[in-house]
């Protein structure tokens, strides 16, 4: 009897040991040869969160037969895996990372070509940050980046720990009707807002337990509220009503130029439901893309003097300015600071964004306009508030527009943003560090399963994203009851 | 037992025969008219998908309920491509319906007669098709609903219990295959089976199985479009009557199984006649004339058949914008824009470029084949994607994604192209297509020596400047002098625009400031005319007139004054002097804009 259970095991075992060994192809052992292999995404040499997905990647075009790919932790460790493409499995992954925190991981790749030839590439590293990011995942809106129409869109939440992406709000929910933005207070997964365009939209709020629909338009230009950005303390959201409109360009070189008619700038108050004006951000001209600072004493917003557009489109620029608020009276200032102005840097400013450290507003600058996505030469800014001076980021920046920027929860200077540089149409997102020594880490895409197969077949951009510090928990059908009320 | 046995076996062999002669008959009805009559439907149907042989697409689309009928549907649609073979396939699908839905309601007196009514719900799908966005997800559902009941009916008489067990089976994977098909199939088997009672049950519980899987999977969809099957209608959250009156029919014909009347063939040939009346009466009202002529020129424009647009154009002469965008588009791909295009009833400039609403997914169809081969690139990518985002049910189109590679190819934006070739290259019909057009990813010099792509990458618009639908005039008009003539469909647009419009002066200018540049032997004959009109505004003969007019021309213009000093308010003396021409148009055009003749007046006052 024992010796059938044995007999039994030995054969359990050997089949096991057949199948690893058939699962996992080695490299013969061979010296590496002096490049770096050609991997997307370009993962060589970031910085990563200990938390993060497998760093998956393709190697080359993606017609390799095998690849295979030891890791090796600085602090110890090693995993491996061999396939199509580096496809790590998650556990390993992040035993290794949570090991490694605050060390380099060292990848070894090596690749075998359709003829059955094996070639050793040069060891490159990834850092695993020592500063964790603790939120959950991020949030985004999936829509083809088009013009006047939609088809498939919604609000989706992806965990950064894993590949795990689920729909928060998809158009479905709401009778087809256009979803929109999400902001939320600090990351919050319970206190955010949602546009809903269409016959029966209207912007939902959920404050806490509380989701309500607010069908609000600015008195004076009759808008919907468009960017938002909540105060810290969650009794306000400060929103810009933009009266948007399009114009395409001739020329093969620009695709598209969106600009405000108008646009003004009021505060919610989310208690009484009444919205905070003052005639500062309700000139006539254009006052756009608040955002409060983290001590929620200060309101940063871009503003504009209206331009004849058309024609003048190359003259729109939008300055970096701010309004002071107080809280506790839920009043704004009287009188405006130009921080970036435009007429003397000789740039458009859009999308402040104030790190919750308070130190840096990130922000966005464009030749002239208003809409980043829409412009290659769209770059991110910072702004340190102590020393009081901008410059590019250029450690993330590139050739294709970079916007749409956010930072983690956490305040200890993750940031993500979006960029169009893998073929300039379709926005992705990106995660970098903000250092201590005020350097940016180079930024690394969003990992995939199998990145190449997933970033190729997409045709949605990642539409204004921002992370999540916990999962968002939304009835759908709740959200449409409302909105049909 | 031999010899009683034979009149039972003939009867059954000429049954048999009878059915199988029914079936064909339907089956050639049904393609003929789907091959014949309406060939552009299916070519409507077909361009607002894209089909792609990946296990992805399968997995994407099997993973919501209904989703297997969907792919299926998709599958047969593709071939919608070539109508000749889109139209055998679908006729299969409605005779197979047919054929199921016979054969399961078989044990019975009226057994030869229901096989025949067994029709209808296909006939009837045949009419709904004549609403365009009536998907053929319903008939694959239905094929596949009938299927699910024709395999139920072999099932020996059981107990309740096994009967509702077996029910509720069905449902639920005819529910995950087909959608709300699923309805028909319990209440129909439920009659079939004499189960009165227990069709309302498990009807009850398959209702309470959606509810259920709709809080623990698809919270994102309302519970009444999970119940009613997610897409046998292009338009979500609409459900036509007519898919209703098609259940109904599927789901009830099986009550007549439980007639008891004496057998006879007759009963075969009435209801044989009944279906075939309802057919010939009923299916052609069901098909907008309006609409199928639209759809027929936009499958012409998608097909490049310029001669046969122009050659149903003269015979129709349509006055709605689509049909005469069709028509001019035509018209200027032969050349002959500017010198025949007012022989057909024009409406004003958006009978020629349509505005800038792309909120449907079909009004613009060809406005966007103008204004890619116009060369406005980046018009024509923005227009056709925005059609590609209006497809109701989010698919892609094949039609439409082929166009926008087109595009970035010739924009030079090479890795947004390789995105859509890609895709391109899983489908059947544009593999071959991507498959060429991947060979000039990259490669400029392939491009510009491209005989489509080339022209149009070298005749791009080269100043930054914003589309303006009331504009075109100057829009093209500067496209074609950048292209330094080599541009002539923007030429001949530009001057039917400025035509259209009434815009003689920014005609005459143009004209006088080409002097000759792009080597035209003659002007147009419409550009005469309009030339020879905005010259009698200011002068009493055509002396010094600096355009080479025909002599034709001038008498003609000259007959046309006088038709309109004469009879100021009779469009049909002035068609009588110069008919088809220029002169009429403009003269209807101010009449109607101003509910008189101001320009007529103007006209005499020159004149006298």
């Amino acid at each position: 009897m024992i010796k059938t259970m044995i007999k039994k095991n030995h054969i359990y075992l050997l089949l096991v040991a057949v199948l690893t060994a058939c699962g996992m192809e080695r490299p013969p052992m061979m010296e590496p040869s002096s490049d770096i292999p050609d991997i997307f995404p370009d993962y060589v040499g970031v910085t990563i969160p200990a938390q993060i997905a497998p760093m998956n990647f393709n190697v080359g075009d993606d017609d390799a037969d095998c690849v295979y790919v030891k890791v090796t932790g600085g602090k110890g460790g090693e995993i491996e895996t061999s396939g199509k493409w580096a496809d790590f499995d998650e556990e390993q992954w992040h035993q290794l990372t949570a090991r490694n925190v605050g060390a380099d991981l060292t990848f070894e790749v090596s690749v075998k070509d359709r003829e059955g030839q094996w070639r050793r590439y040069a060891p490159f590293a990834m850092h695993v940050s020592d500063i964790p990011l603790e939120d959950y995942g991020v949030v985004y809106r999936k829509i083809a980046p088009g013009y006047q129409t939609f088809s498939k869109t919604g609000i989706y939440q992806r965990e950064l720990a894993s590949f795990e992406e689920s729909a928060v709000l998809e158009e479905t929910a709401v009778g087809g009707q256009c979803v929109n933005c999400h902001y939320s207070k600090r990351g919050s997964a319970d206190r955010f807002t949602i546009h809903v365009r269409g016959k029966n939209g209207g912007t939902i709020v959920k404050n806490g337990a509380d989701l309500s629909s607010l069908h609000s338009k600015s008195a004076k230009t009759n808008c919907n509220p468009t960017y938002g950005y909540w105060h810290p303390e969650g009794k306000y959201v400060a929103f810009s009503f933009n009266k948007i409109v399009q114009n395409f360009y001739l020329d093969n070189e620009h695709n598209i130029e969106p600009w405000d008619v108008y646009s003004d700038i009021a505060v919610l108050d989310i208690n009484s439901n009444q919205f905070i004006t003052s005639p500062l951000l309700e000139t006539g001209n254009c006052e756009t893309t608040p955002a409060f600072s983290p001590d929620g004493k200060t309101l940063y917003f871009c503003y504009a003097d209206s331009v004849d557009m058309p024609g003048e489109y190359d003259r729109l620029r939008y300055s970096l300015c701010s309004i002071a608020f107080d809280a506790a009276k839920g009043a704004l200032g009287d009188s405006i600071r130009v921080v970036v102005p435009a007429d003397t840097t000789g740039v458009s400013v859009s999308l402040p964004r104030p790190s919750y450290d308070g130190r840096y507003v990130m922000y966005n600058v464009t030749e002239y306009g208003t809409s980043p996505i829409h412009h290659a030469d769209a770059d991110l800014w910072i702004l340190d508030l102590a020393s009081g001076t901008a410059r590019a980021l250029d450690e993330v920046n590139s050739d294709s527009s970079d916007a749409y920027h956010n930072w983690s929860s956490g305040g200890q200077g993750w940031f993500l943003f979006n960029s169009k540089r893998i073929d300039g149409m379709y926005a992705n997102i990106y995660l970098s560090l903000m250092g201590k020594d005020g350097k940016a880490t180079k930024p690394f895409l969003m990992p995939q399963k199998n990145p190449l197969k997933y970033y190729t077949e997409a045709l949605h951009s990642f539409n204004a994203p921002n992370f999540t510090a916990d999962k968002i928990e939304l009835d759908p059908s709740g959200v449409g009851s409302l909105l049909a009320e | 037992m031999n010899i009683k046995s034979q009149p039972s076996l003939k009867t059954a062999t000429t049954s048999l025969l009878m059915r199988a002669i029914f079936s064909l008959l339907l089956f050639a009805a049904c393609y003929l008219f789907l091959y014949l009559k309406i060939p552009q439907y299916l070519l409507y149907q077909e361009q607002y998908q894209l089909f792609l042989f990946t296990g992805d697409y399968f997995l994407e689309r099997i993973s919501v309920p209904g989703g297997f009928a969907d792919w299926l549907s998709e599958f047969v649609v593709q071939f919608y491509y070539m109508p000749i073979c889109g139209a055998a396939l679908a006729a299969l699908l409605l005779t197979m319906s047919q054929v199921f839905l016979g054969l399961a309601c078989r044990r019975c007196a009226l057994a030869d007669a229901v096989y025949a009514l067994s029709a209808l719900p296909s006939v009837m799908l045949i009419g709904a098709m004549g609403d365009e966005n009536v998907l053929l997800s319903a008939t694959v559902a239905l094929m596949l609903g009938m299927l699910f009941l024709m395999l139920d009916s072999f099932r020996r008489p059981a107990s309740v219990v096994a009967d509702t067990l077996m029910m509720i089976a069905g449902f639920a994977i005819l529910y995950w295959l087909a959608g709300g098909v699923a309805f028909v199939f319990v209440v129909a088997s439920g009659i079939l089976r004499r189960r009165f009672w227990v069709a309302p049950a498990v009807l009850a519980i398959g209702c309470g199985g959606v509810w259920i899987s709709r809080m623990l999977w698809f919270d994102q969809y309302p519970l009444v479009r999970l119940l009613h099957g997610l897409n046998y209608y292009r338009v979500p959250e609409m459900y036509p009557p007519l898919l209703y009156a098609v259940a109904a029919v599927a789901a009830l014909l099986p009550a007549l199984t439980c007639l008891n009347v004496r057998k006879s063939k007759a009963y075969f040939y009435i209801a044989a006649g009944v279906v075939a009346l309802f057919a010939v009466v009923w299916i052609p009202g069901c098909f907008d004339d309006d609409k199928s002529r639209v759809f027929a020129y936009d499958s012409l424009v998608r097909q490049g058949r310029w001669n046969d647009i122009i050659e149903r154009g003269k015979k129709e002469r349509p006055t709605d914008d689509f049909s005469l965008q069709a028509i001019n588009l035509a018209l200027g791909m032969t050349g002959t824009l500017t010198e025949s295009m007012f022989q057909y009833p024009q409406t004003g400039q958006d009978g020629l470029i349509g505005g800038m609403s792309r909120l449907d997914n079909t009004s613009q169809l060809v406005t966007a084949e103008a204004i890619y081969r116009i060369g406005l690139t980046n018009i024509a990518f923005s227009t056709a994607f925005d059609l590609q985002e209006s497809i109701m049910n989010d698919r892609k189109s094949g039609r439409l994604m082929k166009r926008l590679a087109e595009c970035m190819i010739i924009k030079g934006e090479y890795k947004v192209a390789a995105k859509y070739i890609a895709m391109l290259r899983k489908s059947l019909f544009y593999s071959d297509w991507a498959r060429n057009a991947e060979k000039l990813l990259g490669d400029d010099s392939a491009v510009e020596a491209h005989p489509v792509y080339g022209p149009m990458r070298k005749n791009a618009f080269s100043k930054v400047g914003f589309y303006d639908s009331s504009q075109l005039e100057k829009i093209f008009a500067m496209l074609a002098f950048d292209s330094q003539g080599s541009n002539n469909l923007a030429l001949q647009y530009f001057a039917a625009a400025a035509m259209l419009k009434g815009d003689l002066p920014t005609l005459a200018g143009v004209y006088n400031s080409m002097d000759g540049m792009f080597g035209e032997a003659r002007l147009p004959r419409h550009v005469q005319e309009a030339l020879a009109m905005y010259w009698t505004f200011g002068h009493d003969s055509f002396d010094g007139i600096p355009f080479p007019l025909g002599a034709e021309v001038k008498q003609q213009t000259a007959a046309l004054a006088r038709a309109a000093m004469q009879s100021p308010d009779n469009p049909s003396a002035w068609e009588a002097a110069a008919p088809g021409s220029f002169g009429v148009y403009f003269l209807n055009m101010q009449r109607k804009s101003m509910k008189k003749a101001p320009s007529t007046q103007a006209y005499q006052q020159t004149h006298e």
